[in-house]
């Protein structure tokens, strides 16, 4: 049984477009928000806004599509 | 609400395959209708309608099960046209280049499509390659002619291959026989085989590459076989060192020129290619050999009148070509920017001195005689100092690398080449802040210059970006080096820079040579008065609006973006404006006897019920809310009229006084009994009629809409867009919303993310 992934380099990442959810699972993204990604898997990544950290549960993002996951250097920095 | 079941739990417990996954309770299920993949049944069975044709033969109309063997297919075909032994047969599209139908390849029947029926691939091969062993001239060359067709496809091209017919196409190109169509076909028969990539171009024997050298180097009548026979020879070049070898020794670059010389656009272009190809495959010594010579027969004026402002249009080949020969031509002078400079070097030296004497000439000479060794010494280095070497001795400055001994190339040809203007330049530097320092310009503009050159790579197949200016002059490089000192200075001047500024001065001069370069000047004159043009002040223009343009004013998420935003601001607005009208306005009350106008005041009471208002006395504080005598509810208000509807504006009549106060009357009409009643105010200034009419209007239910709401708006929504974007600082926008991936098949999460935080 397949498990989605903890993503090693993308951590971070910024939606370049907005995004409606289409089911409760999924989370709405407007462009300029900012996401923290825990893990991956076929395509979504999993995670939360720095916005509404507390909506942690079950929400996917699609992955590289609406998010513009930053390159390593970034990331180091907002750590 | 209490979520007391684990999430992750309800996920561990899904599995695989076409079960929809049970909805975790707690979560509103909302009915999801998008398609699953997996979820359905097998593909439906995927049957095309196609016609299939042959020659003299009623069309046959079928349906193709895509997966019916192809062998069923082609029996059934035959036996419906009662034709034997289907498996001398083959389908074959019937349009564009005919090619074959095959296991792979059968995807791309749709319905509609029209196939024909031919001969098989193997038998066909087998037919025409006996075809090119007949007697007659007329059979080779029909057989010829129909190969040349059926060559493009890989599957005949294969079989064809497997029966030694690159073997027999070579013996034809070698003998020679014919000089006319059939030498051309063969050759374009041997390189559409070839260029299926299956058989290398190193297997090609000596004699044959040499035979065809022979065609290349006479005079030929048929203007076919020459283009031909100098595609071939580019790929051997390309794909094999040796052979290249053979050919680079074979055919002289003046054969070349010759070719280059017809007008004939083809030959033109092919023999540039083969050019460019022993251009690459020659080791650097022989190239800068090359290059030399090719430029010492004038090719480049050659280039530069006849292809790049030829009456007929250039093609995308022929400017490849040309890309790879200005990035080669560029690449001679990366050795001189790889070393450094050399203190012992007695001629880089006397190198350095000339700069020296060429800027102070008239100084260094009357006072050069008669002065002690050292003094003429101290001399020396004050005036390297004068000319912007960091220091007293110039060499440590070129001792970097890159730039290396290009940068002294550059000011050497400067001084050489446009003596007063290298004077006025040089001659400015007082030394002190207000100028660059040349040496330090030079080495830095060299750094720059040079990768906007020759950035992309020459060996990238499909680079077409040669700047025809290139071609205008020899030593390009140097002349855009003092075309860019001279933009430097320009530069620095308009910019006001000191010396620590000097790194914003190159990236502001790297960028005006840039954009410039960009849009491909044809010549070097206009190449200057173009980035002259561009200064200082254009490009802090042309950086804003792209900046505008990138902060999307324009980009389709952003507008969504603003229109979201816009309701939560309105809100805004509106509560700024009641909380203005609770603080109440001192307004002035036309009389009619004009002998003086009396003021009063009137205030919004707190809960947004009640108008208070009453009259005040000169020169006396604000009124307390309480103190207000008179009171209008709000619920009482029927409208809100403006300007020259007010009742109190009406009766004044026009005239010049009364037009400005025209624009700053407001008036309220409410129920006072049965009758209709009016309050009548008028604000104090633009300003405040705006404030109390949107506020007036916010209270009524009606949208607000002054002027200044608007920009208030706009304001707001600028800002707080730019906040949300400050992320995307550097991110390109999409045009278009990136797709959107099926939705993942299961929820095995990595992290449980149910575990309450601290």
């Amino acid at each position: 049984m397949a498990r989605w992934i903890p993503t090693k380099r993308q951590k971070y990442g910024v939606a370049i477009y907005n995004y409606n959810a289409s089911q409760d699972v999924e989370l709405s993204l407007q462009i300029g928000d900012t996401v923290h990604i825990l893990e991956m898997y076929e395509g979504w990544y999993r995670g939360y806004t720095l916005q509404n950290k507390s909506k942690k549960d079950l929400l996917w993002i699609p992955k590289s599509t609406d998010t513009q996951v930053p390159d390593l250097q970034w990331c180091s920095i907002c750590i | 609400m209490a979520r007391s079941w684990s999430l992750d739990r309800e996920c561990r417990s899904l599995h695989w395959g076409l079960e929809r996954p049970p909805r975790p309770q707690g979560l509103q299920a909302r009915c999801c209708r998008r398609p699953r993949p997996g979820w359905t049944m097998a593909p439906p069975r995927n049957v095309v309608k196609i016609a299939v044709q042959m020659r003299d033969a009623i069309p046959q109309l079928i349906q193709l099960d895509q997966a019916k063997p192809l062998a069923a297919v082609l029996k059934e075909v035959c036996d419906a046209w009662s034709l034997t032994l289907p498996e001398r047969y083959a389908l074959q599209f019937a349009d564009g280049h005919r090619r074959y139908i095959t296991e792979n390849n059968r995807a791309e029947i749709k319905n509609g499509s029209i196939l024909c029926l031919s001969t098989a691939p193997d038998l066909e091969a087998e037919q025409l390659l006996g075809g090119l062993q007949s007697g007659s001239r007329e059979g080779r060359r029909e057989a010829l002619r129909r190969l040349v067709l059926l060559s493009s496809d890989m599957t005949f091209a294969r079989e064809v291959i497997s029966r030694d017919g690159l073997q027999r196409l070579g013996t034809i190109i070698e003998d020679g026989d014919d000089l006319g169509e059939v030498l051309a076909l063969a050759l374009r028969t041997f390189l559409e085989l070839m260029e299926h990539g299956m058989v290398s171009w190193e297997t090609l024997s000596i004699p044959f590459v040499r035979k065809v050298v022979c065609y290349v180097n006479m005079n030929l009548m048929d203007p076919s076989v020459q283009p031909l026979a100098l595609r071939l020879l580019e790929s051997v070049t390309l794909s094999s060192p040796a052979l290249g070898q053979l050919i680079k020794s074979e055919v002289p670059l003046d054969r070349l020129l010759v070719h280059l010389q017809v007008m004939n656009q083809q030959l033109q272009t092919k023999a540039m290619a083969l050019l460019t190809a022993l251009l690459q495959g020659a080791s650097p010594a022989e190239r800068k050999h090359m290059l030399d010579y090719l430029w010492q027969r004038n090719l480049r004026q050659f280039i530069y009148k006849n292809i790049i402002h030829s009456a007929a249009p250039l093609g995308d080949e022929m400017a490849h070509h040309l890309y790879v020969l200005q990035s080669l031509t560029l690449g001679l002078l990366e050795p001189r920017m790889r070393t450094p400079l050399d203190p012992y070097s007695q001629e880089q030296r006397e190198q350095l001195q000339a700069l020296r004497q060429a800027a102070f000439e008239s100084e260094g000479e009357s006072l050069g005689t008669g002065l002690s060794a050292d003094r003429r010494r101290s001399l020396c280095a004050r005036e390297f100092r004068k000319l912007g070497f960091s220091n007293s001795n110039p060499g440590q400055d070129l001792e970097r690398v890159p730039p290396g001994l290009l940068a002294l190339d550059n000011m050497l040809y400067f001084s050489r080449h446009a003596p007063s203007a290298y004077s006025r330049v040089s001659a400015g530097k007082g030394g002190g802040q207000q100028n660059p320092h040349l040496g330090r310009v030079s080495v830095g503009l060299a750094v720059t210059i040079y990768p906007i050159l020759c950035s992309p790579h020459p060996s990238s197949e499909t680079a077409q970006d040669f700047s025809p200016m290139f071609f205008g002059q020899d030593q390009s490089f140097h002349e855009l080096f003092c075309v860019g000192i001279q933009l430097l200075n320009k530069t620095w001047k308009e910019m006001r820079a000191t010396q620590e500024d000097f790194d914003k001065v190159m990236q502001v001069v790297r960028e005006q040579l840039a954009r410039t370069l960009a849009l491909k000047p044809s010549s070097l004159e206009l190449f200057r008065t173009k980035v002259n043009a561009l200064t200082y002040g254009e490009v802090l223009r042309l950086r804003q609006t792209e900046r505008l343009h990138q902060e999307g004013t324009l980009a389709p998420p952003i507008l969504e973006l603003r229109e979201k935003l816009k309701p939560e601001l309105m809100g805004l607005i509106r509560q700024q404006r009641l909380l203005r009208l609770c603080e109440g306005t001192l307004f002035r009350k036309i009389s009619s006897r004009r002998r003086q106008d009396k003021l009063w005041f009137c205030c919004l009471s707190p809960n947004h019920k009640v108008l208070q208002y009453g009259d005040v006395e000169e020169g006396a504080d604000p009124p307390t809310p309480e103190a207000l005598p008179e009171q209008l509810p709000v619920a009482d208000i029927r409208a809100l009229l403006t300007g020259k509807d007010c009742p109190h504006i009406r009766e004044k009549g026009s005239g010049k006084q009364n037009k400005d106060l025209c624009e700053l009357a407001f008036s309220v009409s409410y129920d006072r009994g049965e009758e209709e009643a009016h309050l009548n105010f008028i604000a104090p200034s633009k300003r405040e009629f705006h404030l109390w009419t949107d506020g007036l209007s916010a209270l009524l239910g009606s949208p607000m809409g002054s002027e200044q709401t608007r920009l208030d708006l706009e304001q707001l929504l600028t800002m707080e867009t730019k906040l949300r974007l400050l992320e995307l600082e550097n991110v390109p926008i999409p045009e278009r919303p990136p797709p959107i991936p099926p939705p993942p098949t299961n929820f095995n999460f990595c992290y449980d993310c149910s575990i309450a935080e601290p």
